[in-house]
C-alpha cells in the first residue's frame, strides 16, 4: 500500500505532464484528461478509506516498520525520509482533496477556454502538492509540499483570474510566503530542540518521532511556559505565522478576499475548501501535538483571535454585495470556529474541529460552485444585479440553499456536527468565549439568508443587456444548469447530508487520533505540574501518565 | 414494551417518507403529492394513538448513535411518556385535518408538491421535538422545524414580504436558538458524565448538585429560546409577518404546533424550572406582558389573519403564565393547566386560522375585514365553524377554552399564597398578574367577537377592486400563485374560482371536525382530570409538589362575565355598521394609532438592533479595507522603503565589500549555533 500511496499523490502530475507535453490539446480532450486523472486520483483516495483501520492510531499505509523509521531514504545525512501515511487526522482531508478537486474540474468545464491543457496542468499539480502534504510525515517533506502548493495556485489565480488578478496573486503569494518562512523557523527549532534534549541526541525529521519525543522531553525549561521567551511559547508563535495566515486568522486574512473575488471558480472552490485547512492541519500537527503548553500558555490571545475573527468576518460577510466576497468573509468567520475548538485542547473540541474542516470544505465548495453556476451566465457576482433566480435555476436554488443551510450549521446538515462539539468544548474552557462565538451563529445565519433572499428570492432580476453579447433575447436563454455542474454539486450535498445525519464513520476514524493528541497534552501537563512543583519534568513511570485524561 | 412503543421512530418516520415521496416522487409517478403526505401522517397519528396507551414516565427508546465527538455523546433516542404522548397526539391528529384542507385549498398552485413536501417535513421534525430524548436532539429538531418554517412562509418566494418574513422568522428564531444552545453548553460541563439525557439532567440528584449559578442561569437560558419559538416579548415580532406564508401553515405551524415548542421546552424542563422562583416569576411576568400587549394590538387590527397571529401570541403568552405560575406547591398545577391550555388551544385555532383561509378562499385571496362584511348566508359552514372557535378562544362554557384558561387563572390564583409558604416574597406579583389575566381574557372576547362580526355580520359584501382599501396592483394580477403572476399565468394559483362561494368540502369537513374538538376536548379531558393524569406519567413530574386545588367558582364566574362583557362590547359595536367605533378612535387617538402600529415595535427594532448591526457590518467592511488591510500593505512597504533609502546604498558593486559582508554573516551564525 505504501507504494500505492505514493503514486497516488503522484498520479495527478503524471495527468498534468501529460497535458503540458502532448502536442494540440483542445479544451474538449483537456477537461477530459483532467477529469479522468481526477477521478482516478479519487478512486484511490476512496481505496485508501475503505482499508483505513479507524482504531490505529500510529500512521497507516506508511513504508517501513511499524513505528518508524517510516518512508524510503532520501537524504541519507541529515536523515531526511521520503515518508508517507495517513492517520485519523489527514486521511479525511485526503479524500476532500480528492472530491474537491474533481468539483474543481466540473466547475471549469465551460467557464476556462483559454490554454484549457496548462490550466487543468495546474489544478492536477495542486492536487499532487496537496495530497502529498496530507500524507507527508516528514517535516521537509511536509514544507516542500506546502510551499508548493503556493505556485500553481499563483498562476490560476493570475492567468485565469479576474481583472485585478496580477495583483492579488501576488498578494497572496508573497503573503503566505512570509509567513510560512517563519513556520519553516519554527519547525527548524522544534528539529533542533529534539536533538539537543533527548538523551541519544537523535536528529529526526520524522513528524510522528517529534511529536512523540517532544512530548517526553527530559529538559525542564520545555515545560515552562512562564515568558514570551519560554521555548514552547516562542515555536508556537513561530510556527503559528505561517499557519495563521493560512487558515486565516484575524488580523491575517485580508489576502483571502481579494484572492478568492479574483480566482476562477475553481480556484475559490479549492483555495477555500482546501488551502485554507493546511492552516488548521499544520496547527494541529505542530502546534496542538507539539508545542501543546504554548497552545495553552497562548489560550487568551488565541481564542480571542478566534472570536474576534468569528463575529468581525461574519459582519464584514454581512456588508458584502459581492457573492464571493460574501463567502470568502464567512470563511474567516469559520475557520474562526475551528481554531477555536481544537484551542480548546479536549478530545470533544478536537473531534469537532477535524470533521468541521471537511465539512467547511463541502458547504464552502458547495456555495462558491453555485455562486459560478450564476457567474458564468450574468458575468456578475453583485448581488443587486441578480434576483428571482428560484424560478429560473430551480435546480440550482434547491444546491443553493442547501449548501447555506449546511453552512450555517442546520442541524441534520454537516456543519452541525463540527460546530457544536466546538462549542460544547469551548464552554468548557471559556463560557465567554463560547458564548460570543454562538453569536456568530446568528450573524452566520443572516448573511447566507440575506443572499438567498437577494439572489434566489423576490422578483426575477437581471443584468441589464450589454447589447453584443446577448442581441435580441436579453438574458431569456441563459443556459440552464448543465450536466457538469450537477454533477459537481450533487456528491456535495449528498455528503452534507450524509454527514450531518451519519457522522460516526466519520467520527470512528476521527476519535482515536484525537485521543492521540489529547494524551500528548495530558502528559506535557502533568511534567509542566511537576516542574512547576520543583522535581523533574520525566515521570518515574512513563506508562502509568500516557493514559491519563486531559485534565481541563 | 408494546409494538407502537417499540416502534415509535414511525411516527417521524411516516411523515418525513410522504414528504420525500411527495417532493421528488409523486409527479413522476403520477400521484396527487398530497396523498403520501396525508397517509404519513395519518399513518403516524395511529401510531401515536398506540402509544398513547403505554406512556410511562421512565420509558426510552434508543433508536441509533447520532454524535460522538469526544465526550459529547448525543444518541438517536427517542421518550415515551406522558407529555410526549399528548404533543405526538395533537400534532399528528391537526396535521391530518390542516393537510386534508390544504389538499383543497392549495388546489392549483403550481408549487403544490413542494408545499406538501415541507408540509411532511415539519410533521417529521415536531414530532422528532417532542419525541426526543435528550436536550441536543430536541435543539436539532428544534432548528428543524425553524427552518420549515422559513421555507413555508417565504413558499410564494417571488413575493417580496413573503421572503422578507421568511427572514425575519428564521432570524429572530436564531436568537433564541443561541441561547438554547448557550444552555445546553452550560448543562453539558455541569451534568454527570456529559449526559445530557432528560433522565439524567431532570434527575433530582443532577438537579440538586446544580452549580447556584446554573440552577437559575440554565433556566433562564431555556426559557430566552422559548421567547423566540413561542413568540414573546421580547422576540415575538416574527410571527404577525409569518403569516405571509400560505394559510394551513399558519394554522398548522404558526398556531397549533410549532410555536408551541417553547411552552413544551420549559414544561419538559419543569423539574429545573421550579428550582428558580425568581425565572418563574420572571416567565408569568413575561407571558403576562406578551398576552396583554398582542390583545391591545389585536383590537385595532384590520387584517383577519393578523388578528389570529396575535390571538395566537397572546394565547401562547397565557400558557408561559400559567407555567411560570408553578411556584411551591402550585408547581404540578401549573404545569397541567398550561399544556391543557396548549392542547386545547391547538384545536380551537386551528379552527379559527382555516376558517380564516376558507374566508379568504372565498374572497378571493382578500383578507382584509373592511373590504367584506356579512358573509354569513355565503358561507354557512365556514360562519358556523368559526363561530364555535371563537367561543372557544373566547373561553366560554363549555367549549375547550373555558376549562383550559380557567385552570391557568386558578394557579394565579394560588400562586401567591403558594409562593408565600416557600418564602419567596415577591409572589404577591402573581396577585397583579392574575387581574391583568382576566382583564386579558376580556380583551381576548371582544377582538375575536369584533373579528367575527365585522366578517359575517352586517350588509354582504364583497371585495371589489374599487375598495379604498384595495392595494393599487391587487384583484386580477394576484392570482393564489403570488408572484407567479409575472409570467401571467392567471390560470394558475386559484384565482379562477368564483369569487363568494363556499370552499368545498375537502376543506369544510375538518373544518366541522376541529370545531367538534373545540367543544368537547375541554369538557373530555378537564373536568374528568383525564389530561392530568395522563401527563403525571411525565418524567420528573411525580415529584413536582403538588397541593389541593379545587375548581374555583370565584374565578370561573369573573372570567365568564368579562368574556361575556367582551362579546356584548363586540357585538355592539360591530354587527351593524356603526359610527360609534370610529368615534371611540377618534377620541383616543394617540391610542388607538399606536394600536394600530403595533406599538411601533418594529420600527424601534428596526432603528435599534437591526441600525446597530448594520453599522457595525458596514463600519467592519471599511475598517478591514482601510485598516487592517493597510496595515498589512504599510509592513509589506517596509522592506521595500528600507531597500531604497537605507540598504541600496550598500549595493555598491564592490565584490570585496559583499565577500566581507559574507564572511561576516557566516561568522555571526556560527557563533550564535555554537555558543548560544
Amino acid at each position: 500500500m505504501a507504494t500505492l500511496l505514493a503514486f497516488t499523490v503522484f498520479l495527478p502530475l503524471i495527468g498534468a505532464l501529460a497535458l503540458v507535453l502532448a502536442p494540440g490539446l483542445d479544451k474538449g480532450a483537456a477537461r477530459k484528461i483532467a477529469l479522468g486523472t481526477t477521478l482516478a486520483t479519487f478512486a484511490l483516495c476512496l481505496a485508501f478509506l475503505a482499508g483505513f483501520e479507524p482504531d490505529v492510531t500510529t500512521p497507516q499505509f506508511a513504508a517501513g516498520p511499524d513505528g518508524g523509521p517510516y518512508g524510503w531514504s532520501w537524504l541519507v545525512r541529515p536523515d531526511v525520509r521520503f515518508a508517507l501515511g495517513l492517520d485519523g487526522i489527514s486521511i479525511w482531508l485526503f479524500v476532500l482533496t480528492g472530491l474537491l478537486m474533481i468539483t474543481g474540474v466540473l466547475a471549469s468545464w465551460e467557464s476556462i477556454s483559454e490554454r484549457a491543457p496548462l490550466y487543468y496542468a495546474f489544478l492536477l499539480a495542486l492536487e499532487a502538492g496537496l495530497l502529498g502534504l496530507f500524507a507527508a510525515l516528514d517535516v521537509v517533506l511536509f514544507y516542500i509540499f506546502f510551499e508548493f502548493t503556493l505556485i500553481p495556485l499563483f498562476f490560476i489565480i493570475g492567468l485565469w483570474g479576474g481583472p485585478e488578478r496580477k495583483r492579488a496573486s501576488i498578494y497572496f503569494f508573497l503573503y503566505t510566503l512570509a509567513g510560512s518562512l517563519l513556520t519553516l523557523l519554527g519547525v527548524i527549532a522544534l528539529v533542533v530542540v529534539h536533538m539537543q534534549h533527548t538523551p541519544e541526541h537523535v536528529l529526526t525529521f520524522s513528524i510522528p518521532e517529534l511529536t512523540q519525543g517532544l512530548s517526553t522531553l527530559p529538559w525542564d525549561e520545555w515545560y515552562r511556559t512562564d515568558s514570551w521567551t519560554s521555548p514552547q511559547v516562542l515555536i508556537f508563535l513561530l510556527l503559528l505565522a505561517g499557519f495563521a495566515i493560512k487558515v486565516p486568522l484575524f488580523p491575517f486574512h485580508t489576502w483571502l478576499p481579494l484572492a478568492h473575488v479574483e480566482a476562477p471558480t475553481a480556484g475559490s472552490i479549492i483555495l477555500a475548501g482546501v488551502l485554507l485547512k493546511l492552516g488548521t492541519y499544520g496547527l494541529i500537527r505542530f502546534n496542538m501535538a507539539m508545542t501543546p503548553l504554548g497552545a495553552q500558555a497562548l489560550y487568551p490571545l488565541l481564542a480571542g483571535l478566534c472570536v474576534v475573527g468569528i463575529i468581525y468576518g461574519a459582519l464584514a460577510a454581512l456588508a458584502q454585495s459581492d457573492m464571493k466576497r460574501l463567502v470568502a468573509y464567512s470563511s474567516v468567520s469559520h475557520m474562526g470556529f475551528i481554531v477555536l475548538g481544537m484551542m480548546a485542547m479536549s478530545d470533544t473540541g478536537l473531534n469537532g474541529s477535524i470533521i468541521q474542516m471537511v465539512n467547511h470544505g463541502l458547504s464552502t465548495g458547495a456555495l462558491f460552485a453555485c455562486v459560478g453556476v450564476l457567474y458564468d451566465r450574468y458575468h456578475t457576482r453583485e448581488m443587486s444585479q441578480l434576483g428571482g433566480m428560484w424560478d429560473k435555476f430551480p435546480l440550482l436554488t434547491f444546491f443553493f440553499i442547501f449548501s447555506a443551510m449546511g453552512s450555517a450549521a442546520l442541524p441534520g446538515l454537516n456543519g452541525f456536527v463540527g460546530e457544536f462539539p466546538i462549542l460544547t468544548a469551548t464552554f468548557a474552557v471559556s463560557p465567554v468565549a463560547a458564548s460570543i462565538a454562538s453569536l456568530g451563529m446568528i450573524l452566520g445565519a443572516f448573511y447566507l439568508l440575506l443572499m438567498i433572499k437577494r439572489v434566489l428570492f423576490g422578483p426575477l432580476v437581471e443584468p441589464g443587456h450589454d447589447g453584443h453579447d446577448h442581441g435580441h433575447g436579453g438574458h431569456a436563454e441563459v443556459a440552464p444548469i448543465g450536466w457538469h455542474e450537477i454533477a459537481a454539486l450533487t456528491p456535495l450535498a449528498a455528503l452534507i447530508l450524509y454527514m450531518g445525519i451519519v457522522p460516526e464513520p466519520f467520527f470512528a476514524r476521527i476519535r482515536p487520533a484525537a485521543a492521540e493528541v489529547t494524551q500528548v497534552v495530558a502528559r506535557e501537563r502533568e511534567a509542566a505540574a511537576r516542574v512547576v512543583a520543583g522535581g523533574p519534568a520525566a515521570p518515574s513511570d512513563a506508562s502509568v501518565s500516557m493514559l491519563t485524561p486531559a485534565t481541563r | 414494551m408494546g409494538f407502537f412503543v417499540s416502534n415509535i421512530w414511525l411516527i417521524p418516520f411516516f411523515p418525513l417518507l410522504g414528504g420525500l415521496i411527495a417532493g421528488f416522487l409523486a409527479r413522476r409517478i403520477k400521484l396527487d403529492p398530497f396523498i403520501p403526505v396525508a397517509a404519513g401522517v395519518g399513518l403516524a397519528f395511529l401510531v401515536s394513538l398506540g402509544a398513547y396507551a403505554s406512556a410511562d414516565a421512565e420509558k426510552t427508546v434508543l433508536v441509533s448513535k447520532w454524535i460522538q465527538a469526544g465526550s459529547l455523546v448525543v444518541p438517536l433516542e427517542f421518550r415515551v411518556d406522558g407529555l410526549t404522548t399528548l404533543m405526538l397526539s395533537m400534532v399528528t391528529f391537526v396535521s391530518t385535518l390542516v393537510i386534508v384542507f390544504a389538499s383543497g385549498y392549495m388546489h392549483g398552485d403550481p408549487s403544490y408538491p413542494r408545499f406538501f413536501a415541507l408540509i411532511g417535513m415539519f410533521v417529521f421534525a415536531m414530532t422528532g421535538l417532542v419525541l426526543s430524548n435528550n436536550y441536543i436532539l430536541t435543539y436539532a429538531f428544534w432548528e428543524g422545524v425553524g427552518v420549515c418554517s422559513y421555507l413555508l412562509i417565504g413558499f410564494w418566494h417571488a413575493k417580496p414580504s413573503a421572503s422578507a418574513a421568511a427572514m425575519k422568522a428564521f432570524l429572530v428564531n436564531r436568537v433564541g436558538d443561541v441561547g438554547f444552545a448557550i444552555a445546553i453548553f452550560w448543562l453539558w460541563s455541569v451534568v454527570p458524565n456529559h449526559d445530557l439525557s432528560y433522565q439524567n439532567v431532570l434527575a433530582e440528584s443532577t438537579l440538586h448538585a446544580l452549580p447556584e449559578a446554573a440552577k437559575w442561569g440554565i433556566p433562564l437560558l431555556l426559557f430566552w429560546a422559548a421567547t423566540a419559538k413561542s413568540a414573546q416579548v421580547p422576540l415575538y415580532v416574527w410571527l404577525p409577518d409569518a403569516m405571509e406564508g400560505p394559510t394551513p401553515v399558519s394554522a398548522l405551524i404558526h398556531a397549533a404546533t410549532m410555536v408551541t415548542a417553547g411552552v413544551y421546552l420549559i414544561a419538559r424542563s419543569m423539574p429545573m424550572v421550579a428550582q428558580a422562583p425568581e425565572v418563574q416569576l420572571l416567565i408569568s411576568a413575561t407571558g403576562c406582558a406578551t398576552a396583554l400587549l398582542a390583545a391591545l394590538i389585536a383590537l385595532t387590527q384590520t387584517d383577519l389573519k393578523r388578528v389570529m397571529a396575535y390571538s395566537t401570541v397572546s394565547q401562547l403568552g397565557y400558557m408561559f403564565m400559567g407555567l411560570g405560575a408553578g411556584v411551591g406547591s402550585v408547581a404540578r398545577l401549573a404545569v397541567v393547566a398550561a399544556m391543557f391550555h396548549l392542547f386545547t388551544h391547538a384545536f380551537f385555532k386551528a379552527l379559527l386560522f382555516l376558517a380564516s383561509g376558507s374566508v379568504m378562499h372565498a374572497m378571493g385571496d382578500v383578507i382584509d375585514m373592511r373590504r367584506f362584511s356579512g358573509l354569513r348566508h355565503r358561507l354557512p359552514y365556514t360562519y358556523a365553524t368559526f363561530a364555535v372557535g371563537a367561543l372557544a378562544l373566547a373561553g366560554i362554557f363549555p367549549l375547550a377554552g373555558f376549562w383550559s384558561k380557567d385552570e391557568i387563572l386558578l394557579a394565579l390564583e394560588s400562586a401567591p399564597h403558594a409562593a408565600h409558604e416557600v418564602h419567596f416574597e415577591l409572589g404577591w406579583i402573581y396577585g397583579v398578574i392574575y387581574w391583568i389575566a382576566i382583564f386579558t381574557a376580556a380583551l381576548t372576547a371582544f377582538y375575536t367577537f369584533r373579528a367575527f362580526f365585522m366578517t359575517f355580520w352586517g350588509p354582504e359584501k364583497l371585495p371589489s377592486p374599487d375598495d379604498p382599501e384595495a392595494p393599487p396592483a391587487d384583484a386580477h394580477a394576484h392570482g393564489h400563485g403570488h408572484g407567479h403572476d409575472d409570467h401571467g399565468h392567471d390560470a394558475h394559483g386559484h384565482g379562477h374560482h368564483e369569487i363568494g362561494v363556499e370552499s368545498p368540502p375537502i376543506m369544510t369537513y375538518p373544518l366541522m371536525i376541529l370545531a367538534a374538538c373545540a367543544v368537547l376536548v375541554g369538557l373530555a379531558f378537564g373536568p374528568t382530570h383525564m389530561f392530568e393524569e395522563h401527563l403525571h406519567h411525565t418524567l420528573g413530574f411525580e415529584h413536582l409538589p403538588e397541593g389541593h386545588h379545587d375548581f374555583s367558582w370565584g374565578t370561573a364566574i369573573i372570567s365568564t362575565i368579562g368574556a361575556l362583557a367582551g362579546i356584548a362590547l363586540a357585538f355592539k359595536l360591530y354587527a351593524q355598521p356603526s359610527p360609534v367605533p370610529g368615534r371611540i378612535a377618534g377620541s383616543i387617538k394617540p391610542l388607538y394609532r399606536a394600536s394600530l402600529n403595533k406599538f411601533y415595535i418594529d420600527e424601534i427594532y428596526h432603528a435599534t438592533v437591526m441600525k446597530l448591526v448594520q453599522g457595525l457590518a458596514a463600519a467592519s467592511r471599511v475598517f478591514d479595507v482601510k485598516v487592517v488591510d493597510g496595515l498589512v500593505q504599510g509592513v509589506a512597504n517596509i522592506p521595500w522603503t528600507a531597500a531604497r533609502d537605507v540598504l541600496s546604498k550598500y549595493q555598491n558593486g564592490l565584490i570585496q565589500f559583499y565577500a566581507a559582508a559574507s564572511a561576516l554573516s557566516v561568522a555571526v551564525l556560527l557563533w550564535v549555533l555554537l555558543f548560544s
